[in-house]
């Protein structure tokens, strides 16, 4: 069962000293801190396969303390640090895509793993998300799962706030209508 | 009322997304990660190409790849292939008997007895008649280039335009993708007939577009003639070769109309003469237009746009339009900047 976000702080900056000098503990403190939303979102993006999504979280802290040593400190941790997850979550796409096309794998890279269920409470929102195209699913998890700005995001993927705004419109008005039975008072 | 979801009620329900917690020894993982051995280091801030730029990148590219394709596909051999058909003909001074290779500076003689046919690179062949000379010149990299002594070299080619060119003491026979018959006689005039596509015929001054059906003539030193029909009767060429030369008058515009084909002939036919008739309109003076608009008209009307008055101007836009409406391929001025800028790119990559 899933727990509710709750706005968090930024990242104390001798924590992020410590981790620069390779501190397992100021390590640890960012992990704790970042792991589940990293995770969540790793594991709504691949459609909820939890050992792909283990996978694409590790590897995204793994690159987050080798690489900390070159982080200039003037920059929050947090965007830096969900833009490392939304390229680590693009590439796993880009990668099983590869695989696919030469024929060698199934969509899934873990069979054996089951995809996970999302709550039932939240299940059609999890899954009308899902069905999004990739660009205009990681733009709406950074924007809802972390609270990013236009400017955040559109820094996190590599393009303009204008390209965001247009991603998120257009996700906005695909998600209003596959979730349109939410409508107060509906009746199915 | 509306059957999507509010922005509102949207935003709140993205907002109640869940969040899944990690599983347990995660770190560990990550822990035992982060003390193996080092990666390089990981490029975290790739910036991707733009797709602009990528798709830029791939028109240079086909462009360049087709360009290069058709640069190779028609690449000029530096020896072509030559057999003689009958007699003897001599190559470099040696009889040929058999076959032989031609190369830049070797002549290819004939008698009146013997002819020759030559391989055109891989684009064509050629044939020379008999009394004949002709020589292999050194051209650009995917250019053919002969010249004709003497004599007559008749010419199948495919190919792009401007990859086979035959110089003459007179003129410069530039192949667009054609077919023609050319005749240099002994005082090196050259008379040019097209039997298909076009040729264009350039001399001392403007240069001539030739296409199938008509027949050009150009003396040493001098501009290339109005094109003609074939079966022009000669009294008829001598009138039109005196129009050409500003010598003509009324009678001679005369005898050129009645040997012209008339509004009852053949399509194709009409519009032969037609295109004779707006080559010649150019180059006589304003009180002989009229008879020669009247005669033009009555073979082949006029499009859209096109006035009398205009043409009787020389309203270079109104005549490459109706120049257009008897052969696409008239005017290079009437092709979009697009076409005109690839055929200069097509020309500057040949040469």
């Amino acid at each position: 069962m899933g727990t509710r976000r709750v706005a968090e702080p930024e990242i104390a900056p001798e924590t992020i000293e410590g981790c620069r000098r390779g501190d397992a503990t100021a390590q640890q403190a960012v992990f704790e801190r970042y792991r589940d939303r990293v995770f969540s979102i790793a594991l709504v993006f691949l459609k909820g396969e939890r050992a792909a999504a283990e996978d694409v979280t590790q590897e995204v802290f793994v690159k987050v303390f080798r690489a900390l040593p070159s982080f200039r400190l003037e920059a929050r941790l947090s965007t830096w640090l969900y833009r490392i997850a939304a390229n680590a979550c693009l590439d796993e796409l880009r990668r099983r895509r590869r695989l696919l096309l030469f024929g060698d794998l199934p969509p899934a890279i873990h069979p054996a793993v089951p995809a996970s269920e999302p709550a039932e409470a939240s299940a059609d929102i999890v899954s009308a998300v899902q069905r999004l195209g990739p660009r205009l699913r990681i733009a709406v998890l950074l924007r809802y799962y972390e609270d990013l700005s236009y400017e955040e995001i559109a820094d996190a993927l590599g393009t303009t706030s204008g390209t965001i705004a247009s991603r998120l419109n257009r996700a906005h008005a695909i998600l209003a209508r596959e979730l349109a039975h939410r409508r107060p008072g509906h009746v199915a | 009322m509306s059957p999507e979801l509010d922005p509102r009620d949207l935003e709140r329900l993205l907002r109640s997304l869940p969040v899944t917690p990690a599983p347990a020894g995660l770190w560990d993982r990550i822990d035992a990660a982060l003390h193996t051995a080092e990666a390089p280091a990981p490029r975290v801030l790739r910036r991707r190409v733009s797709p602009w730029l990528t798709a830029a990148a791939a028109v240079v590219a086909l462009l360049l790849g087709g360009v290069g394709g058709l640069l190779v596909s028609y690449r000029a051999p530096a020896r072509w292939s030559v057999q003689a058909l009958s007699g003897a003909p001599v190559l470099g001074g040696v009889a040929l008997r058999g076959e032989g290779k031609l190369a830049a500076g070797l002549p290819l003689v004939t008698d009146a007895r013997s002819r020759a046919l030559l391989e055109v690179g891989k684009i064509g062949r050629a044939e020379l008649g008999p009394n004949s000379q002709v020589e292999m010149v050194r051209g650009g990299f995917v250019q053919h280039r002969l010249s004709l002594e003497r004599g007559r070299l008749e010419v199948a080619i495919s190919a792009p335009p401007r990859l086979f060119f035959v110089r003459t003491p007179a003129a410069l026979a530039t192949d667009l993708g054609c077919a023609y018959t050319l005749d240099v006689d002994s005082a090196g005039s050259s008379r040019l007939h097209v039997t298909a596509g076009w040729v264009e015929l350039g001399g001392n001054g403007p240069s001539a577009m030739v296409p199938a059906g008509l027949v050009a003539e150009v003396a040493v030193g001098g501009r290339p003639g109005t094109p003609y029909p074939e079966g022009f009767p000669a009294e008829a060429r001598a009138a039109l070769h005196r129009l050409d030369d500003g010598s003509g008058g009324s009678a001679d515009l005369a005898v050129v109309l009645g040997a012209l084909h008339r509004p009852t002939d053949f399509i194709v036919l009409r519009q032969q003469s037609a295109i004779t008739l707006l080559s010649l309109l150019q180059r006589v003076p304003d009180e002989l237009r009229k008879p020669i608009y009247r005669r033009l008209a009555a073979l082949s009307a006029p499009p859209a746009g096109v006035t009398r008055e205009g043409i009787l101007a020389l309203n270079r836009p109104m005549l490459e339009r109706w120049l257009r409406t008897l052969s696409p391929m008239w005017s290079d001025e009437a092709q979009f900047w697009w076409a005109r800028l690839s055929r200069r790119l097509w020309e500057w990559a040949i040469q």
